[in-house]
């Protein structure tokens, strides 16, 4: 029974106050207030003699005291007095001793521990009633109860022995379970294991019996620890739970360790349900270690910072590991927060886990492509590992090298190549000095590093260096995988991937194949979900490859596979970049084929997959504009010109983020784009837009100009020769002319047009048009002269190529020459005309031989304007006689347009000639016959008009 | 008589001079291991017969080419791992016995002879027929006990 109850049932039942219950508790108080009562000099406790004068003995002894001093009182005889007076005396000390023992008996009460015996005693005695008390405890009974006590001592004693043993027990049973583990004589490990597995579980039988539940909990916790040493992750979690449900359900003497515990068990599971992909478990344990954790971190104690921080890590690789990213970042942050903390306080102990939080962080940051972040957490942890080498080099040796050549990789990602080739470098020497020590655990990164210096040295130009590194890579990522195919084949297998891919850019395609063939053949042995997309960068390079080798066949089965392999997967494992290019080469391998709606849907899917992508990269930004470029490229062909231009306009927003990233270089495609647009808006007729795309093209074109930049001297050489064309169309004619001069230019600057060049000729041509619209007929004879130099000495060279193009500039320069009125220079070029249309004629009558009439035409209007009327007749009958063929002109319209126009200028001429009168008539009947069985009646009408004027001017005034 | 020059294992890991967690992290990282843990698995028979069998692996190989080559080499590397196995469960070994209070006679006889590198005697010492019999009699003592102490403590 609890003492303090006990006490208050006194004080309420007893009618004992408090304050008296306090000095008779005090058992050092209350004996100097029996010395005063003793020595009964007046300072006596009031409070205490009431409550003694309740008690009956006390009462009598009272009267016996004043019934002595009555007598006292009255005796006169002095022997009688002095004995009455010493019989006073005799009940005085009585009555004080009886004080005394009332008042030791009452603190006795209060200082033994209470049963319902000695409370049911106490409450009588403090009553006053000491008989009833003392009858209260029955001797018998209390001989009865202290001998069951005694068994019940025994009994227990005996147990405390037997749990001890039985503890003893489960110990043997751990330690033969881990002897056996040890016992090679049983040859195969899982049946040692087995062994293991069955005495460790019997000594858990014990181990549950003993009455000592830390000694329960820490074994089932040692025995999960075992299990999951030996992958028995199931067993391993049970046993977990186990240790946790006894932690949780029982009282322990140090409740703060038991919270400890409770909170390392948890952190245990976490990490075994992550291994085991039980994410949600996982998290679960992981979030009740922490709070157990924060709840209970001490400023004074690093352990509680540090296992707190380990939650905090933990949690972050788990949400790493299921992509959830908002919450990776904070959890690695607070852990960094409570690492460099200890570091502050004990660094040995603390500066390796901080490194590792740092490199883990900054890998989590190159993930999400924050690489400034990245670069800043590595080149701390490297800080970190360096300072680590320096107290113990073969410790943390290894860990530098791994921070190493991860900066390496971020510096390439950003493109700084030459730190990325110092971190590669001093990584790549660790890693040597490493692997020659101890090559099986070594090896594996040694490959790793020498694999991505390779694929530096492929970025930045030297195939021939990335190549032989290759090379060595793959041979020791062979020999590991033959040894452990499980753990090194995927490495083995990007290995080869990458060098087919370096010799294919190195234009060895021979052996590129045999490397891709080798990748391909171990595409089963790869089973992996997070490799899938590996697979799919094998099948789309060997697409390219054999694009490239021309391999028609090979390219498009390879470009259907991946289709197909992205259609037997999920879409969320892919990259959709990959995915969009997959989709994009099978498009452009089908445009051959003239499949136009399969090609269109390709197409369609590859945009589809783009706008999903993720375009943060610059490598990722340079893929998605060329596939952008390629589907512009066909809609363009296929006359698709809105849709080509949107097309467009998107890859041209790629270059225009390379541009912006600090890339001026893609200023190049971003001129092609804006120039491709222009032309598809020339197509759709809008002259406006296609000027000021041109003009978009030429500036982002000149903002890269160097003195050697021949290729974009050629590309402007076309941005202005198309820009002059557009400026004529739109009216511009002084910008054309000046566009085309600049096209002039930039050809003469590249070299790439040596003379006799047909743009050449064709810018000639061109700006003579201007001239000649602009009426400056020397300017425009000169640079017409200029075009059929060129053009004639290319005739030279190839005759069927370039006559025509000879023709028709002497067609515009003869028209200048007519029109002023220079007869030789005309003649001279009409019949050089001639001759020429003579000799184009036959090879194309229907392109030719309207030219033919017309020339004839006016070269007879020539003539006639020069009064030679019978060489004008001549040149007139030649034209309507080789015209009158309908038979050979396939535009019907045109060449009667033309005929009749023959016939105007003949019977015009007649009118001017009298003797002719008669053949005008009856050329006029020809024309008629001639044009009338082809319902060509307008044009009929209109020669019938113009004939009746002659006839009316004959009738009138010229009759003979 | 020559003085026993032998260093107790266990106790080290009593004392916190070899730290187990350490010693098995250099051994997966293939470092050096505590120069008091090489002289422990010096003493250990099997272990030197596993070390005889890499070496022997590792000879044969050095001669073969082909497919036998490729054999030795996984042969090889499945040694190796055995090695490392068998430091790594020696050394948990090691630190069960040290985290045992008061060892029993057996365990403390068991104790002596793994400290020698006697595993197998150790193992044979723990003959599992006693230690059954053991916690079938402490069980039922146990069991005996508890129901009479709860009789008793109800007053019956």
């Amino acid at each position: 029974m609890d003492n303090n109850h006990w006490l208050t049932s006194i004080t309420n039942k007893a009618n004992v106050s408090e304050t008296l219950l306090e000095v008779i508790q005090d058992t050092d108080k209350l004996k100097v207030e029996i010395n005063n009562i003793s020595a009964n000099d007046g300072n006596v406790n009031i409070e205490l003699l009431q409550f003694v004068s309740t008690f009956s003995v006390h009462q009598q002894l009272e009267r016996e005291k004043q019934l002595l001093v009555s007598k006292l009182s009255k005796e006169t005889d002095s022997k009688t007095f002095q004995e009455l007076s010493e019989e006073y005396e005799r009940k005085s000390t009585e009555q004080k001793e009886f004080i005394k023992e009332v008042l030791l008996s009452a603190n006795a009460y209060t200082q033994v521990r209470s049963t319902t015996a000695i409370a049911n005693s106490a409450l009588l005695f403090f009553s006053g009633d000491i008989k009833e008390a003392f009858e209260s405890i029955d001797a018998k009974e209390l001989e009865s109860t202290q001998s069951k006590l005694l068994e019940s001592i025994k009994i227990r004693l005996e147990l405390q022995k037997a749990y001890r043993s039985i503890e003893d027990n489960a110990n043997e049973f751990q330690i033969k379970g881990q002897l056996t583990i040890l016992n090679y004589d049983i040859a195969e490990p899982n049946d040692r294991l087995q062994k293991a597995i069955f005495y460790m579980e019997r000594g858990k039988i014990s181990a549950s019996k003993t009455s000592n539940k830390e000694f329960t909990a820490s074994y089932s916790f040692k025995y999960a620890s075992f299990l999951n040493d030996h992958f028995a992750y199931d067993s391993a979690v049970k046993n977990y739970l186990d240790a946790l449900e006894v932690r949780k359900t029982n009282t322990f003497k140090n409740q703060e360790s038991n919270e400890i515990n409770i909170a390392t068990i948890l952190n245990n599971l976490g990490n075994l349900y992550k291994n085991t992909s039980n994410y949600k478990e996982a998290e679960s344990s992981h979030l009740e270690a922490l709070h157990m954790r924060r709840e209970r971190m001490h400023a004074g104690e690093p352990k509680s910072f540090d296992n707190l921080a380990m939650s905090y890590h933990n949690l972050a690789t788990l949400y790493a590991e299921i992509n959830e990213t908002e919450k990776v970042e904070n959890h690695y942050l607070e852990s960094i927060a409570l690492r460099r903390t200890l570091v502050e306080i004990d660094p040995n102990t603390y500066l390796a886990e901080l490194a590792l939080s740092l490199n883990n962080i900054a890998i989590f940051y190159r993930d999400q492509k924050q690489f400034k972040k990245a670069l800043e957490y590595h080149n701390e942890a490297i800080e970190a590992r360096r300072e680590l080498c320096q107290h113990d080099k073969d410790k943390h040796l290894s860990d530098l090298s791994v921070s190493l050549h991860n900066i390496g990789i971020v510096y390439m990602d950003v493109q700084d190549f030459e730190a990325s080739a110092r971190a590669f470098d001093e990584a790549l020497v660790i890693r040597r000095a490493l692997a020659s020590k101890n090559p099986v655990v070594y090896n594996v990164q040694l490959a790793n590093t020498i694999g991505q210096i390779a694929a530096l040295k492929n970025k930045t130009g030297q195939p021939q260096e990335a190549i032989k590194l290759s090379e060595e890579a793959i041979e020791i990522a062979e020999s590991l995988a033959k040894q452990n195919p499980v753990a090194h084949s995927l490495n083995h297998w990007v290995l080869l991937q990458n060098h087919a891919t370096y010799l294919q850019s190195n234009q060895n395609y021979k052996d590129s194949e045999a490397y891709f063939n080798k990748a391909f053949k171990m595409f089963s042995q790869i089973s992996s979900p997070y490799h899938l997309n590996t697979k799919l960068s094998i099948l789309n390079s060997m697409t390219g490859l054999y694009l490239t080798l021309r391999q028609k066949d090979k390219a498009l089965d390879f470009s259907a596979k991946a289709i197909k392999f992205i259609g037997n997967h999920q879409e969320e494992h892919f990259e959709k970049l990959s995915v969009a290019d997959s989709y994009s080469t099978f498009a452009q391998i089908n445009e051959g084929e003239n499949k136009g709606e399969k090609v269109k849907e390709a197409y369609a899917q590859a945009i589809s997959y783009l706008n999903k992508a993720d375009l943060s990269s610059p490598n990722a930004l340079v893929k998605a504009a060329k596939i952008y470029l390629a589907s512009a490229l066909y809609l363009e062909k296929s006359n698709f010109f809105s849709e080509a231009i949107s097309n467009y306009k998107l890859s041209g927003e790629q270059f225009k983020k390379l541009v912006q990233l600090g890339k001026p270089e893609h200023n190049y495609e971003l001129g092609i784009n804006y120039f491709s647009i222009a032309m598809c808006h020339k197509q759709l007729g809008d002259l406006v837009e296609a000027e000021s795309y041109v003009g978009k093209a030429i500036r982002v074109s000149e903002k890269i100009l160097e003195p050697d930049s021949s290729n974009l001297f050629k590309d402007l050489v076309d941005y202005y020769f198309q820009f002059g064309f557009i400026k004529k169309k739109n009216n511009k004619l002084i910008g054309a002319e000046k566009a085309y001069l600049e096209s002039l230019s930039f050809a003469e600057k590249s070299g790439a047009y040596p003379y006799p060049n047909a743009t050449l000729g064709s810018i000639w041509n061109n700006i003579g048009n201007i001239q000649k619209l602009q009426e400056r007929w020397t300017e425009a004879e000169n640079s017409y002269l200029q075009a059929i130099a060129i053009r004639n000495d290319l005739v030279k060279q190839h005759r069927e190529n370039y006559l025509p193009s000879v023709e028709a500039v002497m067609q515009s320069l003869v028209e200048i020459y007519f029109k002023n009125n220079e007869f030789e220079k005309a003649e001279s070029l009409y019949k050089d005309l001639m001759a020429i249309l003579e000799e184009l004629v036959p090879k194309n009558t229907h392109r030719y031989l309207p030219n033919l009439i017309s020339t004839l035409n006016e070269f007879a209007q020539l003539y006639l304007q020069n009064d030679d009327y019978q060489t004008a007749e001549h040149y007139f009958n030649e034209a309507f006689r080789i015209g009158n063929n309908p038979k050979l002109i396939t535009d019907l319209r045109s060449y009667l347009n033309l005929l009749a126009e023959t016939q105007l200028n003949l019977a015009k001429f007649y009118q001017k000639n009298i003797p002719h009168q008669e053949r005008s008539i009856a050329f006029a009947q020809a024309i008629s016959n001639t044009l009338k069985p082809h319902s060509q009646l307008d044009i009929v009408k209109k020669y019938l008009e113009e004939v009746n004027d002659v006839m009316e001017y004959w009738n009138e005034s010229h009759i003979e | 008589m020559s003085k026993n020059t032998n260093i107790s294992v266990i106790q080290l890991i009593k004392d916190g001079e070899i730290s187990i967690d350490l010693e098995i992290e250099k051994i997966h990282a293939n470092k050096d291991v505590n120069v008091n843990v090489r002289k422990f698995l010096g003493r250990s028979s099997d272990y030197q017969a596993i070390k005889k069998r890499i070496e022997e692996a590792e000879a044969e190989r050095e001669k073969s080419q082909g497919e036998e080559l490729i054999f030795l080499e996984k042969k090889v590397h499945d040694l190796k791992v055995a090695e490392k196995d068998y430091i790594t469960n020696a050394l948990l070994l090691a630190k069960a016995f040290s985290e045992i209070e008061v060892p029993t006679e057996r365990l403390r006889k068991a104790m002596e002879l793994f400290e020698k590198g006697q595993i197998k005697q150790a193992d044979e010492l723990l003959v599992i027929a006693d230690l059954l019999d053991d916690q079938f009699n402490l069980l039922v003592l146990i069991e005996y006990k508890e129901a009479k102490l709860k009789l008793l403590e109800n007053g019956q």
